[in-house]
């Protein structure tokens, strides 16, 4: 990656460092003076990981996604977008203190660990590989966004259940809306892997003649799948309720992160992430 | 009329922090006696006077010629009002702010500060009512009216800015608290009352308030449950049925005064198998307890008893402390600006002074001049007039601003004197013993702006023995 886009990348890290710092503060003493600051830190840390995008994009011509660096900054890109909303929408500034360190973190990784110019190779460039990126791609927001207030839903029924009401019972919405927004967020995800599964399937018959070539990561992508059309059969079909909607958001983005990070980094295929 | 109209306004009283019910039943008063008392103020001389009377404070806020007429009129109050064995225990009791102080001390009991429990609401309202009781006596003025307007205003934005009103601070309501943090909406939601008791009433009354719910209404006497679910708008079920009525509902409360419990773990995990995880609100409030411990360790399953509901109840009054250093960063700021408001208003004689001597002048030469152009329509003569009018104003608008600037700065003294001088003011105020008076005053103000929290609230020695 170029040092441009890098810079900012570094900057957005540093403030999103900053953020993480102050979203935790904010959950301890919950001033509303530090949710400002924090909220404010989140937003122009996502402006600058914005402009670095754009620098990116004007110097590539295309949008990035040809290398793994490329990717997550797209998707840590996103996550930042959700975030906001959630947090704009639901109140959900404590989810704040869980994500932002993470893009903090991921976004250090890719200052410090860029990989290579992210010249795609010719097969790479059909508008099925494009529409296959970008479905996944989407997927995987919502359903980190899920996990995140899955994650919230059992922090804060700890909470309820020791009866020792600390900062989620104070900051958070109800455990009815939490999992509403799980539901919900998992809802979105799904058609999104589902149409990106497909289209990677088509352009696989294309070139390599199946539809589905058996790597590792196909297995865990239909996996993956499987556990969040599981979790909507339980949610949607059966009315299932409660910490479990939650648990599976959980074990969903355990197998995404599976996919995205473990086998994104350590196999070294055409299909590096 | 004065040169400097400063304005000397005094908070004389005492509250639950202070002075303990035997003295302050002896103050307190209701709105009839209010009325009463404030025509009395006035009829001593306070140019402007309110009165706060609740179970937990009695209050005198009084505007007088000079500071020591304020505060004598305030505490003569108390002193009048109380009994003969009342009387000796007063001095100890009694606090007395004055000016910026005392809109400090008012602003932070309106914002809840200085209430029994911290950061209620009610005591908004009660300085509301005191602040129309005033106005309708006629004795609130301009200095009583910005007072307890601002204390109002003050008292909401600590509210909303805050959370130091949040969490309840009552058993049962925090059972409703509770019940929204799980459920959010509770219309839809359906209750089952399991026996009879005043808290468990009272309990489902707040968590029916905020929505409508379904209700049913279990007991060992079928009869009894009918009436009550009459009374609650619901059903009455049957004792035996429980357990299916439980897989139904989403909240329980339990209050009979069964021995042993009466719903087992068995039979909740049984209930709750046909649940899917629908969470379910437990509350137990029967002392023996009515759900056996068990029951909380269950998946989606939230037992609250008694003492559980306490501790939230402890949770968030600690959770209001941590609000505490913000609210009165917000309440010392505001009384800051009102004391700004106050030193202003100084100016205020001066100015109308000065208004007064250019507008005359200028209708008498004006009235001169039309006596001289007979020929002018009567419509041509009123733009005249208020062509004259509108010069005098703009030409005293940068002196009425710096008037008063001079005021808010305490360095009006020499300003009031030149300009007395330059326009030959007749202020008929005898110009030598006024610097005297504001100068302490000014001090007293600056004293209490600076001073700890503990000292502002004491009561300030020699001025209320």
């Amino acid at each position: 990656m170029n040092r441009l886009p890098l810079a900012f990348l570094g900057a957005s890290s540093t403030i999103f460092f900053v953020a993480s710092a102050l979203y935790v503060a904010y959950l301890r003493r919950r001033r509303p003076e530090t949710a400002f600051w924090a909220h404010a830190a989140a937003v122009s840390g996502w402006l600058t990981l914005s402009l670095g995008g754009l620098v990116r994009l004007a110097l590539l011509g295309r949008l990035p996604f040809g290398s793994f660096s490329d990717s997550l900054m797209l998707l840590l890109w996103a996550l930042v977008a959700g975030f906001l909303w959630l947090e704009h929408r639901f109140a959900l500034r404590a989810a704040g203190a869980l994500i932002i360190p993470v893009i903090a973190v991921g976004s250090a990784y890719i200052f410090w660990r860029p990989a290579g110019g992210g010249e795609l190779l010719p097969i790479l460039t059909s508008p099925w590989v494009v529409a296959h990126a970008a479905c996944i791609f989407a997927g995987y927001c919502a359903f980190t966004l899920a996990a995140v207030a899955g994650a919230l839903y059992l922090l804060l029924e700890k909470e309820l259940k020791e009866k020792r009401l600390f900062s989620l019972h104070f900051t958070l919405p109800s455990l009815d809306t939490l999992e509403r927004l799980v539901s919900k967020l998992i809802l979105w995800g799904f058609p999104f892997l589902t149409v990106g599964l497909a289209s990677g399937a088509v352009w696989s018959r294309r070139v390599w003649g199946t539809y589905v070539p058996f790597d590792a990561k196909m297995i865990v992508a239909l996996v993956t799948w499987f556990i969040y059309a599981a979790e909507l059969i339980y949610t949607r079909a059966l009315g299932g309720r409660g910490r479990r909607v939650a648990i599976a958001s959980l074990i969903g983005l355990a197998a995404v992160a599976l996919n995205y990070l473990a086998l994104g980094v350590l196999v070294d295929t055409v299909h590096r992430f | 009329m004065g040169v400097g109209g400063v304005v000397h306004v005094w908070v004389v009283g005492l509250s639950h922090e202070t002075a303990d019910v035997s003295i302050r039943e002896a103050v307190s008063l209701d709105a009839g006696l209010v009325r009463q008392e404030l025509s009395k103020l006035a009829a001593e001389g306070a140019k402007e006077s309110a009165i706060l009377s609740t179970c937990n404070r009695t209050e005198v806020y009084a505007v007088g010629a000079t500071s020591d007429d304020a505060l004598e009129l305030a505490r003569s109050f108390f002193h009048s009002r109380a009994g003969a064995d009342v009387e000796p225990l007063l001095s100890r009791g009694l606090y007395a702010h004055q000016g910026e102080a005392a809109a400090r001390h008012l602003f932070s009991v309106a914002s809840g500060l200085r209430s029994l429990v911290l950061g209620e609401a009610q005591i908004l309202g009660q300085v509301r009512e005191a602040y129309r009781l005033a106005a309708e006596c006629g004795a609130a003025g301009p200095v009583i009216s910005h007072l307890f307007q601002q204390a109002v205003h003050v008292g909401k934005r600590v509210r909303s800015e805050t959370g130091i009103g949040q969490g309840a601070v009552s058993v049962s309501y925090a059972a409703v608290e509770l019940a929204r943090k799980i459920f959010d909406d509770l219309s839809g939601k359906g209750i089952l009352l399991i026996g009879a008791g005043k808290m468990a009433e009272l309990a489902l009354k707040n968590l029916a308030d905020h929505a409508s719910p379904r209700i049913w209404v279990a007991n060992r006497t079928l009869a009894h449950a009918e009436e009550l679910a009459r009374t609650f708008g619901g059903e009455a079920v049957p004792f035996d049925r429980l357990e299916e009525q439980i897989s139904v509902a989403d909240i329980v409360i339990a209050s009979t005064g069964a021995r042993k419990p009466v719903l087992s773990q068995e039979m909740v995990q049984r209930a709750t198998r046909k649940r899917r995880g629908r969470p379910l609100f437990i509350i137990d409030i029967a002392v023996p307890r009515d759900v056996e411990p068990g029951v909380h360790e269950l998946d989606d399953v939230f037992l609250y008893n008694i003492d559980d509901l306490r501790a939230v109840v402890e949770a968030n009054a600690a959770e209001r402390r941590l609000h505490l250093p913000h609210a009165e960063a917000i309440v010392a700021a505001e009384a800051e600006e009102f004391g700004r408001w106050l030193r202003r208003r100084v100016a205020d004689p001066m100015i109308r002074a000065l208004r007064e001597k250019f507008k005359s002048t200028a209708d008498h030469e004006i009235e001169r001049l039309l006596r001289r152009l007979p020929s002018l329509a009567e419509n041509e003569r009123e733009q005249v007039r208020a062509l004259s009018h509108s010069i005098v104003g703009k030409l005293l608008h940068d002196a009425t601003m710096a008037l008063k600037l001079s005021a808010e700065q305490g360095r009006h003294e020499e300003v009031f004197r030149l300009v007395a001088e330059i326009f030959a003011l007749d202020t008929g105020a005898p110009a030598e013993k006024r610097p005297a008076g504001q100068e302490s005053d000014g001090k007293s103000e600056k004293g209490g702006a600076s001073g700890s929290r503990l000292a502002l609230f004491r009561p300030e020695e020699g001025t209320a023995s």
